[in-house]
């Protein structure tokens, strides 16, 4: 329980933010060991904040839950904010506002987050790509087949690649 | 209804859309093609926008669009606007909008007691300003009746529009990279870096 307070005793991996959580968990497992209390070593770390979102993100292979601030937000790479974006995008748009805020506050103008940028350039190309493709593949099985089979599977080839998109939340 | 036209009336209904974050998508990005005065008639009302997000991506891009309504927008906007990221970006809209009445504002802005944000985009749009004026000025000096003004306006314009060396700049930025402990803004000093090696290439 006591563990809990700090929240980053357990770390999973190492790097330059690994080396601060690493020693402070060893000091903690030292004083365990030799039967002292090692609840004032705890309140150190949670007293600092235990590290920036990006050292929380690196140990506890999550993101931070919102409400976001500063605090939270800082030393996330942009991929990371990214990924919180289109999290809460949908469900809790004033905190998405609140990490595109955080982006446009670390960047500079065209620096910015949008949802889903790639799938969405993705179907625009399709839907052009489309156009010109499945007249062709409905012309070649009702030749073949006739109107109502090759219906049949040009709206199977129409929604089969697109479904997994519609599943991204 | 062409194709264009309907990704037009897809964005206007994203501008008014309930979900604040759909708002500011909308209007960071006006589709392709759209008349430039119809996006900035879209995107004005979004400068009085609930959202201080909302209304800085508003800003920011009727800077990029420009024009005399864009430009009269956003004074007034940078006016009353009390978000200091807000205000900040509507200032270095104004650089790109604007005209030279708004020098003086800009120069004030850049002020060492101005909040940080504020006097990085007032900057900006102080360098921005000036050099949109000087590139118009000298390029309309190019056709001056005398010969010899025409060849030492294009000899000035060759000078204000060629790569500099800016060596201390660079140094700062390496500097910056390799001392940056916090990822997030690390990120930022690479990244310049990257684009000014990438433009001197």
């Amino acid at each position: 329980m006591v563990q809990q307070r700090a929240g980053a005793a357990t770390p999973q991996n190492g790097g330059r933010a690994g080396d601060r959580f690493e020693q402070h968990a060893d000091r903690v497992a030292d004083m365990v060991v030799a039967g002292q209390s090692a609840e004032s070593t705890l309140d150190e770390m949670a007293a600092s904040g235990g590290g920036t979102a990006g050292e929380l993100v690196q140990h506890q292979g999550g993101l931070p839950e919102p409400p976001f601030g500063d605090e939270k937000l800082q030393g996330l790479t942009k991929e990371q904010l990214q990924q919180l974006y289109d999290k809460y995008h949908k469900s809790n748009p004033a905190e998405a506002n609140k990490i595109k805020k955080w982006q446009k506050s670390k960047g500079f103008r065209g620096s910015s987050l949008k949802k889903g940028g790639k799938a969405k350039k993705f179907l625009r190309v399709a839907g052009k790509g489309a156009k010109v493709i499945l007249p062709i593949i409905f012309l070649h099985d009702w030749y073949k087949e006739g109107f109502w089979e090759a219906t049949k599977n040009t709206v199977n080839d129409v929604t089969w690649p697109l479904s997994e998109l519609w599943n991204d939340e | 209804m062409s194709d264009s036209r309907v990704e037009i009336e897809r964005w206007r209904a994203a501008l008014t859309s309930d979900n604040e974050a759909d708002r500011g998508d909308a209007a960071e990005a006006p589709p392709e093609g759209a008349p430039p005065d119809e996006v900035v008639a879209g995107l004005t009302p979004l400068l009085h926008d609930p959202s201080d997000v909302v209304r800085l991506c508003a800003a920011e891009t009727l800077g990029g669009f420009g024009g005399q309504a864009a430009a009269a927008a956003l004074r007034a906007f940078v006016a009353r606007e009390a978000d200091p990221l807000a205000k900040a970006y509507g200032l270095s809209s104004l650089g790109l909008a604007g005209t030279s009445q708004d020098l003086p504002l800009l120069l004030s802005e850049t002020a060492e007691d101005r909040p940080a944000q504020i006097r990085i985009h007032a900057l900006v749009g102080l360098y921005e300003l000036v050099r949109r004026g000087v590139k118009h000025g000298l390029m309309g000096l190019l056709a001056h009746d005398r010969p010899d003004v025409r060849g030492a306006a294009a000899e000035a314009l060759a000078t204000v529009l060629e790569a500099r060396d800016d060596g201390d700049a660079v140094q700062r930025l390496e500097r910056g990279a390799a001392d940056e402990l916090v990822e997030g803004a690390r990120e930022g000093f690479v990244g310049a870096l990257q684009r000014l090696q990438g433009s001197n290439e």
